[in-house]
C-alpha cells in the first residue's frame, strides 16, 4: 500500500455509502465505532437487512414484532446467540493422576471388594470413556450356601492428599455368588450445585462386580471370589458411558474447590 | 443485446465528452460504452455534440477512459487485466475518491467495483483507531458515546 506518502483524508460520505456494501458485518461493526458519520453510514437499516436475513433467517420475523430494533442490533444478538450455541466445554481441570479410587464391597459379615486404586493405574478402557476395569484378587469365605446375598457396595473418589471426596455410589444389592455371575449396580449421581436439583444429572455410577471360582470337590460349598470390578459414569440418557472428558468434569464439581 | 465485450462493434464512430471543467475527449464508442450511461445514449441514437459530464473533472476523465480502453482492448489477457488493474488503483486516496464518485456516476460497475475493494481493502482488519489514523478522521465521541457505542459493537471489537 503506497498510500502513506500522501495526504490522508477522511472519504466523502457517498464514498462510504457505496464501499459500505463491500464490507462484511465484522467490520461494518468496528468500523461504525470510527467516529459519528461513521456510526450512520455503516449501521443503516439499508446494509443490514440482507445480511441479517442472510445470515439468521430465523431472527427475519423478529423486526415485524419490534420496528424500532434496528437490524444490526439483530445482527449482533444473532451472532453472539449463535456463539453461545457453539461453545465446546473447557478441558477438565481434573486429570485421572489427581484421583484415586476406593472401592468397598462387602456382606454383613465380610469384605468381598476392598481397594484403592490411583487414577494413573487405572485401565482406560478403548474408546475413551470414563469406565474402568479393575482385575480383583480377592478369596470369599468358602461356605457360602445361599446363592443370593445381599452385599452394600461403596465407590469413593478421593482427590490425592486427601483433599477432597465425592462418594459415587453408596448403596445396597443383591448379588449371585456363584463362579462367572455378574453383578451389576447403579445409583443416580447427583445434579452439580450449579444447576438446581429440578435439573436432573442424567447419570449413574455404574458399578459391575464378577466372580469366579470353583465348587470345592469335598462338596461343602463353593469358593469363589471377586475377580473383576468394573466402575464408570453411565448416561441413562443415551445409556452409554459418558466420555473421559465430561467425567472429569463433572468430578471438578464436587472436588475442586471455588467456581469452576 | 450486444455485451460490452463484443469487440468487432466498433463503427468506428466516436463520442465526445466534456468534463465539468471543459476539457473534451474523444473516445471510441467500443470503449465508451463501458458506462452503462453511453451504452444507453448510443442505443437510443443520442450522441451528438459533446455530452456534458458535470460531475466528472477532466483529470479524472482521462484516467477513466483510459482505463474503459485497456478493458475494451480484445487481445489483452486477463492476467494483464488483472495487473493492469492494481496498478491502476494504487492511487492517491483523493484521486481514489474521485475515481469511485465518477465509476458511480457513469455506471462503471466494474470499477466502482475496483475503486470500492480497494477502500474496503484499506478498513478492513483495523481497529476503530487504526482506521482514524488511515484516514485521518477526528473521533468526535465523547466518553460516554464511545463507550457506547463500542458496547453495541463488542461483538466485532472482541476477540
Amino acid at each position: 500500500m503506497s498510500l502513506t506518502s500522501s495526504a490522508t483524508i477522511s472519504p466523502p460520505w457517498a464514498v462510504l455509502a457505496l464501499v459500505a456494501h463491500h464490507l462484511d458485518p465484522r467490520t461494518l461493526a468496528i468500523a461504525s465505532c470510527v467516529c459519528k458519520s461513521w456510526t450512520i453510514s455503516m449501521s443503516s437499516d439499508l446494509l443490514w437487512k440482507p445480511l441479517c436475513n442472510n445470515h439468521f433467517p430465523s431472527l427475519s420475523d423478529i423486526h415485524f414484532t419490534d420496528f424500532t430494533v434496528p437490524y444490526h442490533r439483530l445482527y449482533a444478538i444473532g451472532h453472539t446467540a449463535a456463539r453461545r450455541r457453539l461453545q465446546t466445554p473447557r478441558k477438565p481441570l481434573l486429570s485421572l493422576d489427581s484421583l484415586i479410587f476406593a472401592i468397598n464391597i462387602r456382606t454383613r459379615t465380610s469384605h468381598i471388594v476392598s481397594l484403592e486404586k490411583p487414577g494413573e493405574e487405572l485401565q482406560v478402557v478403548p474408546g475413551g470413556v470414563f469406565k474402568f476395569d479393575i482385575d480383583v484378587n480377592y478369596e470369599s469365605p468358602a461356605s457360602m450356601f445361599d446363592d443370593l446375598g445381599d452385599v452394600k457396595i461403596t465407590w469413593n473418589v478421593i482427590l490425592r492428599g486427601w483433599r477432597g471426596i465425592f462418594t459415587m455410589m453408596d448403596c445396597e444389592g443383591k448379588v449371585s455368588f456363584s463362579p462367572g455371575a455378574e453383578g451389576w449396580f447403579s445409583e443416580e449421581l447427583p445434579s452439580p450445585g450449579c444447576c438446581s436439583s429440578e435439573v436432573a444429572s442424567g447419570m449413574v455410577a455404574d458399578v459391575k462386580l464378577g466372580f469366579c471360582g470353583r465348587r470345592s470337590e469335598s462338596g461343602g460349598g463353593r469358593k469363589v471370589r471377586a475377580e473383576k470390578v468394573s466402575v464408570g459414569i453411565l448416561s441413562i440418557v443415551n445409556w452409554r458411558y459418558v466420555n473421559m472428558d465430561d467425567g472429569l468434569r463433572y468430578l471438578q464439581h464436587f472436588l475442586v474447590p471455588s467456581d469452576v | 443485446m450486444s455485451s460490452s465485450s463484443s469487440p468487432m462493434q466498433s463503427t468506428g464512430r466516436k463520442l465526445k465528452l466534456k468534463s465539468k471543467d471543459d476539457e473534451t475527449f474523444e473516445v471510441e464508442e467500443a470503449v465508451a460504452v463501458k458506462s452503462q450511461i453511453f451504452k444507453y445514449m448510443v442505443e437510443d441514437g443520442v450522441s451528438n455534440g459533446p455530452i456534458p459530464l458535470p460531475n466528472v473533472n477532466g483529470k479524472t476523465l482521462a484516467r477513466v477512459l483510459q482505463w474503459c480502453q485497456k478493458h475494451a482492448d480484445p487481445t489483452i489477457t486477463e492476467d494483464e487485466l488483472n495487473k493492469y488493474d492494481a496498478g491502476f488503483i494504487d492511487v492517491d486516496q483523493a484521486v481514489l475518491y474521485d475515481l469511485l464518485m465518477a465509476a458511480n456516476y457513469l455506471n462503471i460497475e466494474e470499477l466502482l467495483k475496483l475503486a470500492c475493494m480497494r477502500v474496503a481493502d484499506m478498513i478492513k482488519g483495523k481497529s476503530p483507531d487504526e482506521i482514524r489514523r488511515t484516514f485521518n478522521i477526528k473521533n468526535d465521541f465523547t466518553p460516554e458515546e464511545e463507550e457506547e457505542v463500542r458496547k453495541e459493537n463488542a461483538w466485532a471489537l472482541g476477540p
